[in-house]
Order: structure tokens, then C-alpha cells, then sequence
């Protein structure tokens, strides 16, 4: 019993902060969708009206079929109900598709390539701030910084632009194709666009591992170890890292955020088939339907991810774990 | 203990002599204190300078460089580079040369092919026929000085019972070229190879010359035939539309500052009274109004971007600068919102606040003299660092279509086209990548030393240095 | 060396490179520390005594800092030690307390793992054997529930708690020397008298050496076998504890007296405090560092530094007032 109740409290405020964050999420989500139908339907003319010399009956069947004839409270309940569902209609511009459909095929290969692109960022940014901490006002620290600096200051498209023509020219060179200039196929086609897409990121990780690595390193508890006789490295990879990798976990939600958006980008330039390539050709067609699923979708995506890592953020460091605990 | 003895009068006794120790340091000013820092900076005072001079180049280039950025010249299109040059007008007509021409221009002994003319308009060569051969296939190598033993692009075939001879009108450029002539038997086995090299002298149509204005329109092809007229310069080059680079990228910085400094501008004002006011009244207000931002935080841009442009009933492929503007206020604000919330809060716990309220401080006196000048360097610095990440976002929409459309220029659009033809003139792309590049990397560092010089934990510093 | 001597330090300065330029920290200071005794550092804030305390064990780590003297630890000089050396004498056999408790301890890692670290490193134990040491040492520190207070973070314990965890884990490997860095400042004032009573007691089973850095002169009167008091980076008096209560050689240490309330106090008199401020250690004075605020001025401490000199009962002070000459001159004059 007594357990129990210690379990209990130790879980409440967590349990309750999900649920609280879980809810506001779920509002997001609906907001986002709810703004999408009715902005889409103030649209002057309908999006049939581009049809080139559609009979009446056809028209007819046609907005029976997408449910335009009915009236806008019974479109909204449909739209709703059916998006509860799962359900995000059909494609205007590609009869035969349905926006479940585009979003099952292409989306895996934006998320596998984000993904990859997060593990580069993560994983750069970390060694590169450590490494620049470590070198504080020396040269590779200087090197390290001018490198951030300069990569936040060029538009990603023009990184891809100047990878692909990389690309090019070391396969020119090698009289091999080294690397594939573009496409999807397998992880050699994943490989630069990942590394590109990741790379504003890295250099933000870097920034912030470097000042929160220099942060720890001023801390008493830095002082107190090294008191203890532990030898420089024995500190620095026992209390420093892993305090000092703790922060970036709180950026990684708005990161997944600008790598989601990047990655319109880089598919578009590597012709990679993402749902990023797909959403701007929908933007550029005006394929309404296809527009509305798929924001709803990257919203609830966004929305759960930034929530995941605030979970795991919570797991991972026990001052927010166990915070009801110390209330307590 | 110590010899020689002290004289007794140093033991005098002294009573306090504060006063004359005191080393007084010149009283400075706050503003005095960031000014101090930020001019010890040096990165920052080139960074000031790169953005100060980016604006003039945008504000004041146009008068200086009055070239019409949407003026397109199909002559020059995706020129690299290039200072003004004299070209000579040409007017094509039909070439048709008789056997007695023919006869002088190879008369010599040894010459096999011969230039009749080479200008970028058009290149004609005549050749000796070679015995038994059927056809001729004419190449011109672009490189020569890279690909010496390729023959190069083939232009045409030529059958043996026409007059050997060859008019080449293929996008000349002013530029080393070779040519060869292969002729061949009717078992296709190579006769004869003859090769020459020419670089073709700088020429511009009669049309084109009059359309420019270089050439007056009432003189006829006969008058105006090797007229010589001074081309525009294009210091930067030219596009695939042969629009003067230079000129889009001055009116092209106008639209992207203007959206850069505008969107930040706006949005930073409104978060800062958003911030303000949630703060200073506090409590169940406070919360609700930060609950707020946190959604419109969780709202994806895109997509509003897009409602925005739907509201605006803007059409594909058109202009959207208002609805990329209200975009980027309307959800851009929280950061700085609750930034300043957070600087408020903060002051309104701070000893010298309560002092001066205990004191009497009207709210009114205590804001303008308390609050407000220690709001104003995070809302500097959030500015700063605002400008270049709406910079990029309008390099992203404009890249995307969603922003700028042409034939309006901005960097993003600008980045956009280059995209296409970077292989093979990469200028193109270069040129306003690096408008960007050098606009978002002086800002970025004023940013990174505003935050510096305002940073008041580093304040004592000054004094001893 | 005296057989009875644990640390030695003798003419211990450091200078710390800073933007405008160095600070001269510390200018200079001796004094040697019996086994088992207690010696305090004391001074206001700025004077230096623990930057020389954390210079002594090789814990500044600024890049340029500037050492010299010597620091002479069980017949060992630890400012030419290696730091491999180094590190085996630190934490087994000098342990350190400091002042914040809280940010003292790693925030994310347990009590009981940053203990059991000390004793992995020197004493070679496995994890859990140093859990179950950990336990015992927090038992030994009187730490309620110290089972359960192995398993926790530092933020779930008070400051009062986790000072105790911090001795623990100080006396972990038994060090002959324990440095106490303002072991009581961030405490109230109920925890300040727990710890010292804790610690008194520690050094009573363990034998142990403590040197204490504090400004507080009634944690001195309580703990202190040997006084060091410092000003300006420089020691100015150094006596017994009674004798430099009884009778304080240097107007630096008269002037402290006065600024602390004591019991016989009457209540309506008025504290006195010490006019002016410390001076800049970027450019030290040439003569005496607190000659002016001293009320017993002379001329000659604007221009000259006084030396140590004995103040009698082996108490010494840094002086012109006990110079041979100076006492001379007043003899002559009240003649």
C-alpha cells in the first residue's frame, strides 16, 4: 500500500502534465483543421470552377462526390467526423488518389529521411559544441564557430544546390558514380540530402552545446568532482557531457519542426518522393483536399512529436521526474 | 632587526587618508556602457558597417545603377561578368556565295578552309572539297583549350554535291571556338579532316540594337551594317532572360529587407506590448494570454501562410508580399512576447523597482524610467536576431512559389531561377545567394554583439580595461 | 620539516589572468597546519582565502593563471605535482566541503552514486561495494534515513542534508586533511550549529586536520585551534585562537572584532564597520593594503610594506606598529 501510494505520487504530475499537454495538443490540432475548411471554403469560385468544359451532370457528380452540394455545417461535420476517422478525402487534381493514400506512400520517406537528418544534427552538434567547449578562444574553437555562423547564414536550398553540384563534379572526376545526384533508392540516396537537411540544425545544436557545455564546466558541482581526484577526462565525461547534453532535448521538438519544413526543400531539389514535395505541388495546384490532409496530418504530427520530447525530456532528468516526488 | 634604523618621523601618525586614494572612475551612462562594449567589438563594428552598406545598396543603388531590372535581352542572356564592350551591328541576310567568291577566299596555296566572317552573330567557313567524298560533318569544340582532340557539338551534315561551305548561328559567344570539317566516303570511312580555330568578334543584331535603343531606328540594314555601338555593362552578369543582374538585385533587396525589416519589426513591437502587459498585470490574465502564444506557437506557418494567400485571393504563380507579411506577424509573435514577459517579470521583483515604488515611483515613471530601458536591449537584440530568420523565410516562400512571383525580384526568387541553370552558369545562383548569405551573416553577428554589449553581467569589465 | 607538521605553505601567490589585465590574488602567504588540529582562514569577501585554498590543491584551472611558493603536503610539494599525482591526493587524502551544498552535488546523478565515484577511484571498490559504503557514511555523518538517501537526487534533500552528504563524501577515502571551504555560510542558522558540532565530533574519532575558510568569527572562536586572518591577498595576523581574541595585533583584526556582534554587547551600541573598501589587486599598493582605512596610519605604511613580525605569545602580525623601530621611536617620544 504503501508503495503504491509513493508510485502514485510519483507519477501524478507527470501523468497529469501529459494529459494537460496531450489535451491542448488535441485543440491544436482541431484549430488547425477547422481554420483549413473554412479558409478553403471562402476561396472565391469553387476549386471545380478551373474544370475545363465540365458537362452539368458531371459537375453534379462531381461535387456530389467531393460533398460539395451540401451545405457548410454538414461539410464541416462531415470533414471532422471523417478526419476523426482517418479519413482526408480525395485528391482534386489525381481522381483516382486518395489523400490516405499519398500520405501512406510518401510520408515514410520524409520521415526516414528526417530522421536520419535529426541523428546527423544531434549527433554533429553535440561532438562540435564539446569540441569547441573544450577549445574555448583557441583555434579549433574559432574554426568550429566561423563554421556555424557561416551555415546559418546560407539558405538551405543553396547547400543542396552546391552539394548536388558536388555531386557532380566528384562523380565527374572519379569517372564513377560515386554518389547518386538524386532520387530515392537506398541509404547512398539518403545520405547527402539527410546530411544537408541536417545541417541547420547542427549548427544551432552546436551553439548551444558549446554554451551549455561551458556552462556546466563553470559549475560548483564541475569543482567538486575534480576535488574528488577525478582525472579531467573521468569528469568531463561522467558530469560534464551528460549534463551538458540534457538542454538540447529541450530543442529537439522545434528542430524536428524546421527539418519537417526543410525538408520541402531538399526533396524538391533532390527529387527525392517525399510528402515535402508532394505538399508544395499540392500548394502550387491548389489541390485543396490534398492541401487540408496533409497540413492536419504534419499538425498532428508536429504536435505529438513536440510532445514526445518533452516526455522524454521529463524521463531523462530526474529534477523534472521527480519533481512531485521533492514537493512532496 | 632592520638596518638602518627608521626615522622616527615615518611613524607619524596619519588619521584617515581615504580621499586622495580614491580613484574615480568617469560615471557612464548605460547606454554609454553597451555603446563602449559594442565598439570594443571589432567583428561587430564590420558587421554594422556590411549592414548599413546593404541597405544603402538597396535604397540608393537604383538611382545610381538606373538599369530596368525586368528589361529582358534575349542577346545577352546568362552573360557572366562583364565591363561595357563595343560590338559592332550586324544585320543578317540569306548568305550566298558564287563559285567566284568561293575561288578567292581559298585562292592561296595550302589553305584549305577559310573564314569568310566570325562575329557572335553569325560564323561562315568555306572549305577545298575533297575528292570522292559524299558528306561533310561540320563540328565546333566550345572548349577547345579543355577537350583538345574532342571534335565537339556536330552542326550539320552537308552533302558533297552542295557548295562546301557552312553558316553557324548556334548561340555564339565572344570566345575561343574550333571547328572541324570531316569528310567522308560513301563507304562512311573518315577522308579528310580539316580544323580551324576563330574566336568571333563582338557583334549585336540590328533588331536587337534597336530595341535597345543603341541603334536609331530609322537607319536601314545597309546604313547601320558595321555601325559601332557600346553595349551595357553588366557588372554581375546576366540571367537566362539576359535581365541585368545587378539591377534585380538592388530592387530584388529592396522586397527582401523590406519584408525583413518590416515582419520583425511589427511582430517584435506587437510580442513586446503583448509581453508587457501580460506580465504587469500578472496572475489568471497572465496565464491566459500566455496559453495564447503557446498555441500560436503549435500553429504550423505553412499552412497559414497559405490560408493567408487564400484570404488575400492571391492566385499561383502571383505576388503575395502583404499575405507573406501578415503571416509572419501574426505568428511570429510569441518568442519576443514572452521574452519580454519573462524580462518584466524578472524587474518587477528587482530591489531598485520595489525602492522606487516604495519611493513613490508613479507605474507610469516606473515603466519609462525602470522597466522600459532594461525591455529595450533584449528587445534589440530578439530585432536583430528576427531579421535574418525573415530574411530566410521569404527566401523559403519566394523559393517555394509561395512568396515573391516574378518578374519581381527578391533574393529568394532570384535563388530560385539560379537553381535552374546553376550547372552551367552558376553566377546565376551565386549572386543573390550571396546577397542573402552576406545580409543574414551581419545580422547574425550584430546580434551576437548586441547581446554582448547588453549583457549586463559583463559590465564591470569596462572599467579596468 | 618538523615529524609534526601535515601541510606547509610557504609563500604561496597567484595570479589570475583576467581581461584587464592580472589580478594579484594572492601575494604571499605562509603558515603550516598540525595533524589533527584545526587552522581558519579568515577575511571579507575578495581577500583571497580561497582562491589560495583552491590554488593550493590545483582546483583554479583559468589558463595563464600564474603560482609560486610551494605547498608542502605530507613532505609533498603539491604545486609541482603532476596531475595524475595530483589526483591521487585529492578526494583520498585531502577532502573538500564548499559553501552551496546544493550546487555542489551533480544534479543528475544520485547521492549515492557521486559517493560511491570517490571511492571507486581511489579504494578500487565495485559500485555496489561503494553504495553499501556510501550508506555507512552517511550513517557516520548522521544523516536521517541514509538508505533511502542513497537512492535520491540532490534537489529531493535541504541544504542542512546534503552539507552532511558533502562531508561524507569528503571523508570517504579518510583524508588526513579536510578543506572546508564557508562550510556553514549557506545554512541557517540552527544547520550552521548541527555541522560545526558534526564536524568538531568527525575530527575527534577520524584525527583529522581541518582547514576552515570562513568570515564568520564566531565559527572561528568555536572551531579554531590556529587563526590566519588575510587581507588583500596577504596574511595579516596569524596567532592562537585565544590570543587573537584576547588581544589582536593588527588594527585589520581590531577593526574586524569591533564590526562582530558578540554577547557582552550592550544592546544600544552602535556595530562600528570598517570605512572604505579592499584595494584593487590589479595593481596592488606599494605600501601596507589597509592603510587607508587603518585609523593607526603612519606615514611610512603608504610607502612601504611592513614585514611579518612577532606580536608575541608565537603570534605574528604584518605591521608597522610592532616594528623594533617604531616601538623604539615611542618609547623615546613618551620619554
Amino acid at each position: 500500500m504503501q508503495t503504491f501510494l509513493a508510485k502514485t505520487r510519483q507519477a501524478g504530475p507527470l501523468a497529469r502534465y501529459i494529459g494537460g499537454r496531450l489535451l491542448s495538443g488535441l485543440f491544436t490540432i482541431w484549430f488547425i483543421a477547422t481554420a483549413t475548411f473554412f479558409v478553403m471554403h471562402w476561396v472565391p469560385g469553387d476549386p471545380l470552377s478551373d474544370e475545363k468544359a465540365v458537362s452539368a451532370e458531371i459537375r453534379q457528380n462531381l461535387e456530389a462526390r467531393y460533398g460539395l452540394d451540401k451545405p457548410l455545417p454538414q461539410q464541416y461535420w462531415i470533414y471532422i467526423t471523417s478526419m476523426l476517422k482517418g479519413d482526408f478525402g480525395i485528391s482534386y487534381t489525381q481522381k483516382n488518389r486518395s489523400v490516405n493514400d499519398i500520405i501512406a506512400e510518401h510520408f515514410p520517406v520524409s520521415a526516414m529521411l528526417g530522421a536520419l537528418a535529426i541523428v546527423f544534427a544531434t549527433l554533429g552538434g553535440i561532438v562540435w559544441g564539446a569540441i569547441a567547449a573544450r577549445f574555448r578562444n583557441r583555434w579549433p574553437d574559432a574554426v568550429i564557430m566561423f563554421a556555424v555562423i557561416l551555415t546559418v547564414s546560407v539558405p538551405s536550398f543553396v547547400f543542396a544546390a552546391l552539394s548536388q553540384h558536388l555531386i557532380i563534379k566528384l562523380n565527374q572526376a572519379t569517372g564513377v558514380s560515386v554518389l547518386p545526384v538524386a532520387g530515392w533508392g537506398g541509404l547512398r540516396h539518403m545520405l547527402v540530402p539527410a546530411l544537408v537537411l541536417g545541417l541547420g540544425t547542427m549548427a544551432y545544436l552546436t551553439r548551444l552545446m558549446r554554451a551549455s557545455t561551458l556552462e556546466v564546466g563553470s559549475a560548483d558541482y564541475i569543482k567538486t568532482a575534480r576535488s574528488k581526484g577525478l582525472s579531467s577526462l573521468q569528469v568531463f565525461l561522467h558530469h560534464e557531457l551528460r549534463n551538458a547534453v540534457l538542454p538540447l532535448i529541450t530543442v529537439l521538438g522545434p528542430a524536428i519542426a524546421a527539418i519537417t519544413t526543410g525538408g520541402f526543400v531538399v526533396e524538391l531539389i533532390f527529387t527525392i518522393p517525399g510528402l515535402g514535395r508532394y505538399f508544395v505541388t499540392a500548394v502550387q495546384q491548389l489541390d485543396y483536399t490534398v492541401i487540408m490532409g496533409t497540413t492536419v496530418f504534419y499538425g498532428a504530427f508536429l504536435v505529438l512529436m513536440v510532445l514526445l520530447v518533452d516526455i522524454v525530456y521529463g524521463l531523462v532528468d530526474p529534477r523534472i521526474r521527480l519533481q512531485g516526488r521533492a514537493d512532496a | 632587526m632592520l638596518s638602518p634604523v627608521i626615522p622616527r618621523e615615518y611613524f607619524e601618525p596619519l588619521g584617515r587618508q581615504q580621499s586622495e586614494e580614491l580613484i574615480t572612475r568617469p560615471s557612464l551612462s548605460y547606454w554609454q556602457h553597451v555603446w563602449l562594449r559594442f565598439r570594443k567589438n571589432r567583428m561587430a563594428l564590420a558587421a554594422l558597417g556590411v549592414a548599413l552598406a546593404l541597405v544603402l545598396f538597396a535604397v540608393i543603388g537604383p538611382w545610381l545603377w538606373p538599369v530596368d531590372p525586368a528589361a529582358q535581352n534575349i542577346g545577352s542572356r546568362s552573360l557572366g561578368p562583364t565591363w561595357s564592350r563595343s560590338a559592332e551591328v550586324v544585320a543578317w541576310r540569306p548568305w550566298r556565295a558564287d563559285s567566284a567568291s568561293w575561288q578567292a577566299a581559298l585562292s592561296g596555296t595550302g589553305i584549305d578552309i577559310a573564314v569568310v566572317e566570325a562575329n557572335t552573330e553569325y560564323v561562315r567557313l568555306l572549305w577545298k572539297p575533297v575528292p570522292k567524298a559524299t558528306r561533310y560533318a561540320v563540328y565546333r569544340n566550345d572548349q577547345p583549350e579543355l577537350a583538345r582532340d574532342s571534335p565537339g557539338l556536330p552542326l550539320e551534315d552537308i552533302a558533297a554535291d552542295a557548295m562546301p561551305m557552312l553558316e553557324d548561328r548556334l548561340d555564339l559567344r565572344e570566345r575561343d571556338y574550333r571547328y572541324s570539317i570531316i569528310a567522308y566516303d560513301g563507304r562512311g570511312d573518315e577522308l579528310q579532316r580539316y580544323q580551324i580555330g576563330l574566336r568571333p568578334a563582338l557583334a549585336i543584331s540590328l533588331i536587337d540594337g534597336q530595341l535597345q535603343g543603341l541603334v536609331p531606328l530609322e537607319l536601314d540594314s545597309r546604313q547601320a551594317q558595321g555601325l559601332g555601338v557600346t553595349l551595357p555593362a553588366h557588372p554581375l552578369g546576366t540571367d537566362h532572360l539576359g535581365r541585368d543582374i545587378l539591377a534585380r538585385l538592388m530592387h530584388g533587396g529592396r522586397i527582401s529587407l523590406f519584408i525583413g525589416v518590416a515582419a520583425p519589426l511589427l511582430y517584435v513591437m506587437f510580442g513586446a506590448l503583448y509581453g508587457g502587459v501580460a506580465a504587469y498585470f500578472g496572475g489568471r490574465f497572465d496565464d491566459v494570454m500566455m496559453r495564447v502564444a503557446d498555441f500560436v506557437v503549435a500553429l504550423p506557418f505553412l499552412l497559414f501562410m497559405i490560408l493567408f494567400r487564400v484570404l488575400f485571393n492571391i492566385q499561383p504563380g502571383e505576388s503575395g508580399i502583404t499575405a507573406m507579411l501578415v503571416a509572419m506577424i501574426v505568428l511570429g509573435w510569441p518568442s519576443t512576447a514572452r521574452l519580454v514577459r519573462g524580462q518584466v517579470l524578472q524587474l518587477k521583483e528587482q530591489a531598485f523597482v520595489n525602492a522606487a515604488r516604495i519611493l513613490g515611483g508613479r507605474p507610469f515613471y516606473i515603466i519609462m524610467t525602470h522597466m522600459l530601458p532594461n525591455v529595450m536591449g533584449v528587445l534589440l537584440v530578439s530585432l536583430t536576431f528576427a531579421i535574418p530568420s525573415a530574411i530566410f523565410t521569404e527566401a523559403f516562400l519566394s523559393f517555394i512559389g509561395l512568396g515573391v512571383a516574378p518578374p519581381a525580384p527578391s533574393w529568394g526568387s532570384m535563388c530560385n531561377d539560379g537553381i535552374r541553370t546553376m550547372l552551367s552558369h552558376p553566377h546565376e545562383l551565386l549572386f543573390p545567394a550571396i546577397a542573402i548569405s552576406l545580409t543574414v551573416l551581419a545580422f547574425n553577428l550584430l546580434g551576437d554583439a548586441l547581446r554582448d554589449a547588453f549583457d549586463i553581467r559583463l559590465r564591470e569589465g569596462v572599467g579596468n580595461a | 620539516m618538523p615529524e609534526d607538521t601535515l601541510l606547509e605553505v610557504s609563500g604561496l601567490g597567484v595570479d589570475i589572468p583576467t581581461h584587464g589585465g592580472y589580478v594579484h590574488a594572492v601575494r604571499g602567504i605562509d603558515f603550516t597546519l598540525r595533524p589533527g588540529t584545526t587552522m581558519a582562514l579568515v577575511g571579507e569577501s575578495g581577500c583571497g582565502k580561497s582562491v589560495s585554498v583552491q590554488a593550493m590543491v590545483g582546483l583554479l584551472a583559468t589558463p595563464g593563471l600564474r603560482l609560486s611558493g610551494s605547498v608542502l603536503f605530507q613532505q609533498r610539494d603539491l604545486l609541482q605535482l603532476e596531475q595524475g599525482q595530483l589526483n591521487r591526493i585529492r578526494g583520498a587524502r585531502i577532502g573538500m566541503v564548499f559553501q552551496d551544498p546544493l550546487s555542489a552535488f551533480n544534479p543528475t546523478r544520485t547521492i549515492g552514486s557521486q559517493i560511491a565515484e570517490t571511492l571507486r577511484i581511489h579504494k578500487g571498490m565495485s559500485k555496489a561495494d561503494g553504495l553499501v559504503e556510501a550508506r555507512r557514511l552517511l550513517d557516520e555523518c548522521r544523516l536521517s534515513e541514509p538508505t533511502k538517501r542513497v537512492a535520491q537526487y540532490p534537489f529531493e534533500l535541504s541544504g542542512g542534508m546534503l552539507q552532511r552528504a558533502m562531508i561524507a563524501m569528503a571523508l570517504a577515502c579518510g583524508p588526513e586533511l579536510l578543506i572546508a571551504d564557508e562550510p556553514t555560510t549557506a545554512l541557517d542558522v540552527t544547520t550552521q550549529d548541527q555541522i560545526l558540532w558534526l564536524l568538531q565530533q568527525l575530527q575527534q574519532t577520524r584525527g583529522m586536520a581541518i582547514l576552515l575558510i570562513t568570515h564568520d568569527l564566531a565559527v572561528v572562536a568555536r572551531m579554531a585551534d590556529e587563526v590566519a586572518v588575510m587581507y588583500a591577498g596577504q596574511l595579516v595576523e596569524k596567532a592562537g585562537v585565544e590570543r587573537l581574541f584576547a588581544a589582536p595585533a593588527h588594527p585589520y583584526t581590531r577593526a574586524l572584532l569591533r564590526a562582530t556582534p558578540h554577547g557582552e554587547m550592550i544592546t544600544d551600541q552602535p556595530l562600528e564597520t570598517i570605512p572604505g573598501s579592499p584595494p584593487d589587486l590589479f595593481a596592488p599598493p606599494q605600501g601596507c593594503g589597509f592603510y587607508p582605512r587603518c585609523s593607526e596610519a603612519m606615514r611610512i605604511c603608504r610607502q612601504r610594506m611592513p614585514e611579518i613580525l612577532p606580536a608575541g605569545d608565537a603570534a605574528v602580525s604584518r605591521c608597522w606598529l610592532q616594528h623594533p623601530d617604531y616601538l623604539a621611536a615611542r618609547g623615546a617620544g613618551n620619554d
